[in-house]
């Protein structure tokens, strides 16, 4: 058991390594740099999102956890783009860094490109390598062209502000000359938008005095006040009951066309994404495993991982009496092996898979899968 | 609500009757001959305790009696006697202790508040700082500078602040109020009260940053961990907003809890500061009158101590109930 | 915090500890302990003043036997005065100048030097051994108040915690009833008393010390009573209760490393106002009392004595920054200890 923990020579050895990159990035971060350091150009224009092999790494004391480990996937503008998997495969860390809300300064962009397509009040687009940013300038995005959902809406709101405090304070932030009385409105209307019975009393009552799902619209409506052009939700339902999860999904359905923008939608739930996406990315362990339309990956699912998780689906229809379930865990996210992460559970290894880890495939024009089943040499 | 305050009031009474017991038994430890001892002590230093008065304390507190049911016979008429707001006549000044307490807490008071508001002022700036910064060169030297200041005894930080801006620099008075040889009036009094109390209260505001500035960094560490401020942050909020709005609102309600309890410092006087500066505050007069055996005012001011710090402890429960919006109080 | 996120936290942290993998390696739970400790450069420099202290008090008499404690510097002093005084006889001006040379027993406010590294107090007894012999009262007097309060904290609050209703109810009134008591006078009152009864001097400061745990227990108490509900609450509690497992045992089992940190904690920040206690109180001449050193007792002469304040620091600024190094190392060592048991912490 004890050859299984680290010496102390190589704890202070990580922490050597750790603290130097730390430091490097978290300058980076805060440094004063000028709009062109991070200004790009989107590789297809009907993008309103490029994620270009993100690498997102947390620096703890027990060596170098690689969370996002060159993710690239693209939101296409007006769609819902889907990304599941399971818990810990790094899908939550791809929306934080995106909103680059990675606790610091553990937490850090490694490197990759965050490509976005932002327009500001004048209609002039600009694409920003978000990655790129400094913080200073963040709030040119963040917010306002982006916004975020949260998985906990019973913690997600600030216990002593009242909820048309903490709304108004949106309307405030992209139009700082509103009168007190212009934020309220613009606050009810948006009450209104998310399906709310009562804005007027829901306007003035303190978050403990409403419940998880009329939390969950007020943060919806939170998002929705700046009119940003693609909304994050992660998990949105998560902590939801089934019925109100159904509305809650219902709403962010219709917003969609209503704000006519794009949503990346993070869940594990396969049976939303289904309802929900126009396209998914599946992870697992911190990269991208297969992506595609939501019929190709639903009707044709190639990654054996795609597969298992399809058949672990509870169905109705189904003949057997027992979940199928995948064998085994994902592995220790510290010290990556280089071969196919899922090697170890996948019942249809062959003898290439103990190889460099595999290549991206496309199978069609969208339809992407990394496995060396499908890999032609 | 009202039903709450009620039932903690009941429960303070009985709080109250126990701390009174306990202060009243130790009391009645002290041999008589003792007691004896003191008063005529008092009486060879020039001021003079009437016969009067020593019966009335010895009726008061069932002196002479040390038997079990003795001492309880005499604190139920000591306790009597207090429902009649008569906490006795002290020996030194010869006046009702209520009056001497009253007399000397003005002063005591005034040292107080004042060094509370800077205490406040200087130390929730630094907290959040220190918070904000976490594990920065900012922190640590905030933390330790605050740490010095917890760790000073404070006879050796005002005897240390004593010695050098008073007597070797000669910037402040050393000891008392007010200048005994000069008769200023109107504003240059209040000047030169002022120079007497800045070397006092410099004393207890440093000495009691330390604690307060630990807990702001504390909660506010707490705070910007949680959830709803990644919420403020994902809104576009500027970090000093995000910061000076919503952290701070939810750091500032123990702070706001603890100030009730405060209450009791207030008024109670710093003991050792007041006696290092040799100022007339109701610390330095209960000190004096302990080292002299004026059992009278030692008996009154330790009530009126327990009594300031049940409602203290009152006091913060209710603060609780109006800054935190979610606390209801039941 | 709160008590059940801050279990939950732990369980999940001791839960990702244990590696599923063979071949990945992390850091043993006592290790990262011990190595967050020794991180913060503050809690080494705290662990450096303590044990420097403890080898100053305990050691240090035992190498440097020159002077006792109660040893006075008997080897005489001289004091010169020089006073003049002015005549006027026929207009011319002559001025008396009259030295007066006295001999005096003990060589009292002598300044440092080899014989004496600090000098020797007013009263004549080296500065520099009394140093030593007060940091042992100290820091013994500490101990054995923050030991006892917190046995007696422990055995109070897991009494109260455990069996609840009608004895928690009447242990926690109590503890409501210490809490209101006034520290300082009522030591001052026991003092008195300590005082009329005679007790030798050598002995009255463990005795108040005592008294002092009798009052200073309850925030330990509310402490272990505190986790032994919240450890009730918790859901595997009343599991194994529902499946008949003895709850008792489970709960002592489940409570010390619960509790533990948080004592170590409170104990090594308590040494630090323990010592500051004993120090204001030997400064009021209510604890250690002459001719017996300790720290406050040393600094206890310059409330009177304007003379020592002013003109010879080397009596009673030594005492003082003995004290505050003391104070100062435990609050170092118990700020770093919270820090390095303090399973949130992440960095």
């Amino acid at each position: 058991m004890s050859s299984n923990y680290l010496s102390g020579k190589e704890i202070r050895a990580i922490a050597k390594e750790n603290k130097k990159v730390m430091k490097r990035l978290e300058a980076y971060k805060y440094r004063k740099a000028d709009e062109s350091e991070y200004l790009t150009q989107m590789r297809d224009s009907s993008n309103i999102l490029e994620i270009d092999s993100l690498h997102t790494y947390f620096f703890t004391e027990q060596g170098v956890v690689k969370a996002v480990n060159g993710v690239s996937f693209d939101v296409p503008q007006n769609a819902t783009v889907g990304v599941v998997g399971e818990s810990g495969c790094g899908k939550s860390v791809t929306s934080m860094s995106v909103m680059r809300l990675l606790q610091g300064p553990t937490g850090q962009i490694y490197s990759g490109e965050i490509r976005f397509k932002s327009k500001d009040k004048d209609g002039v687009e600009k694409v920003y390598d978000i990655a790129k940013m400094p913080m200073d300038d963040i709030h040119k995005i963040r917010g306002n062209q982006i916004a975020m959902i949260f998985q906990e809406p019973m913690t997600s709101l600030n216990p002593v502000f009242t909820i048309g405090q903490q709304l108004d304070e949106v309307t405030f932030i992209h139009n700082p000359d509103a009168s007190k009385e212009e934020a309220k409105a613009k606050s009810i209307e948006m009450l209104n938008l998310v399906g709310i019975a009562m804005p007027e009393r829901v306007y003035g009552a303190f978050p403990h005095e409403l419940s998880g799902g009329m939390r969950q619209r007020v943060m919806i409506s939170m998002a929705l006040a700046s009119n940003p052009r693609l909304i994050i939700a992660d998990e949105p339902t998560t902590a939801l009951d089934v019925t109100i999860q159904a509305q809650i999904l219902d709403l962010l359905r219709d917003l969609k066309t209503k704000i006519d923008g794009s949503i990346m939608l993070i869940t594990h739930d396969l049976g939303i994404i289904a309802e929900m996406a126009d396209y998914v990315v599946v992870m697992y362990a911190g990269r991208v495993i297969e992506k595609g339309t939501v019929e190709e990956i639903f009707h044709n699912p190639m990654h054996p991982y795609t597969i298992g998780l399809q058949k672990s689906k509870p169905t109705l229809s189904s003949d057997s009496d027992t979940l199928f379930n995948i064998p085994g865990n994902v592995p220790n996210p510290i010290n990556m092996p280089n071969y196919c992460y899922f090697k170890e559970r996948c019942s249809r290894c062959v003898h290439k898979c103990s190889g460099d880890y595999p290549e991206m495939v496309q199978v069609s024009p969208t339809h992407f899968v990394a496995c060396h089943l499908y890999n032609e040499e | 609500m009202f039903k709450y305050i009620l039932k903690r009031l009941v429960m303070s009474v009985f709080i109250l009757l126990g701390v009174s017991m306990i202060i009243y038994f130790l009391i009645r430890l002290m041999p008589v001959d003792f007691i004896q001892d003191k008063i005529n002590a008092i009486n060879q230093g020039g001021a003079t305790v009437s016969e009067e008065t020593v019966n009335a304390m010895y009726e008061m507190y069932g002196l002479g009696d040390n038997s079990f049911w003795g001492i309880l016979k005499g604190y139920f008429s000591w306790l009597s006697a207090l429902a009649r707001f008569d906490l006795g006549t002290s020996f030194v000044y010869g006046i009702p202790v209520a009056d001497v307490i009253f007399e000397h807490m003005g002063v005591s008071f005034a040292i107080a508040l004042i060094a509370t508001i800077f205490e406040f002022l200087i130390a929730i700036p630094l907290g959040i700082t220190a918070a904000t910064h976490q594990y920065s060169f900012r922190d640590y030297l905030v933390t330790v500078l605050v740490m010095v200041g917890i760790s000073l005894p404070s006879f050796f930080f005002g005897q240390m602040l004593k010695d050098f801006f008073a007597l070797k620099l000669g910037w402040f008075p050393a000891s008392g109020l007010v200048d005994a040889t000069a008769s200023y009036t109107g504003l240059s009094l209040f000047g030169d009260y002022l120079r007497h109390v800045f070397l006092p209260i410099l004393t207890i505001v440093i000495l009691s940053i330390g604690p307060r500035m630990r807990m702001t960094r504390t909660n506010m560490l707490e705070v910007m961990n949680s959830d709803y401020i990644r919420t403020a942050r994902a809104k576009g909020l500027k970090e000093s907003v995000v910061i000076n709005k919503h952290a701070f609102r939810n750091t500032l309600i123990p702070l706001v809890t603890s100030l009730a309890g405060l209450l009791p410092s207030l008024f109670s006087g710093a003991i050792i500061t007041e006696q290092v500066f040799d100022l007339p505050g109701i610390g330095n007069i209960a000190l004096d009158a302990m080292n002299r055996g004026d059992i009278p005012f030692i008996m009154g001011y330790n009530m009126f101590l327990a009594l300031l710090s049940v409602i203290g402890v009152l006091l913060a429960d209710l603060m609780y109930g109006i800054v935190d919006p979610r606390v209801k109080l039941e | 915090m709160d008590e059940n996120t801050k279990n939950e936290a732990l369980e999940q942290s001791v839960e990702s500890e244990v590696p599923h993998d063979k071949t990945v390696r992390l850091m043993s739970p006592t290790r990262m302990v011990v190595r967050r400790f020794f991180r913060s450069k503050l809690s080494v420099v705290g662990l450096i003043m303590v044990v420097g202290l403890f080898i100053f008090s305990f050691l240090g008499p035992v190498i440097y036997t020159q002077w006792g404690e109660i040893q006075l510097d008997e080897s005489g002093k001289t004091e010169y005065s020089v006073s003049e005084t002015t005549y006027t006889v026929n207009g011319e001006e002559y001025t008396l100048r009259q030295t007066t040379e006295k001999y005096l027993k003990d060589n009292f406010l002598a300044p440092p030097s080899a014989e004496h590294i600090l000098g020797t107090d007013n009263e004549g007894y080296d500065v520099f051994v009394r140093l030593m012999y007060g940091g042992r009262i100290s820091l013994i007097v500490s101990f054995i108040a923050v030991f006892l309060i917190t046995i007696l904290g422990v055995i109070m609050g897991g009494i109260a915690g455990y069996f609840g209703g009608a004895i928690d109810n009447v242990i926690m009134r109590l503890c409501d009833v210490l809490i209101c008591l006034p520290g300082i006078p009522i030591l001052l009152i026991i003092s008195t008393i300590l005082d009329a009864s005679g007790i030798d001097a050598k002995y009255r400061i463990y005795l108040l010390m005592i008294y002092l745990t009798f009052i200073s227990w309850p925030g330990t108490a509310r402490l272990v009573r505190g986790q032994i509900l919240s450890l009730r609450e918790q859901e595997y509690m009343i599991a194994a209760e529902a499946m008949g497992f003895s709850t008792s045992r489970k709960i002592f089992k489940h409570l010390v490393p619960n509790v533990m940190p948080q004592l170590i904690v409170q104990m090594s920040l308590s040494l630090g106002s323990m010592i500051l206690y004993e120090a204001t109180l030997s400064y009021l001449n209510l604890g250690v009392k002459a001719p017996y050193a300790a720290w406050g007792t040393m600094i206890n002469i310059i409330s009177t004595n304007q003379d020592v304040l002013q003109n010879h620091l080397n009596v009673w600024v030594p005492a003082g920054i003995c004290i505050v190094i003391a104070v100062l190392g435990f609050n170092f060592i118990g700020d770093g200890l919270r820090d390095a048991l303090d399973p949130k912490a992440r960095r």
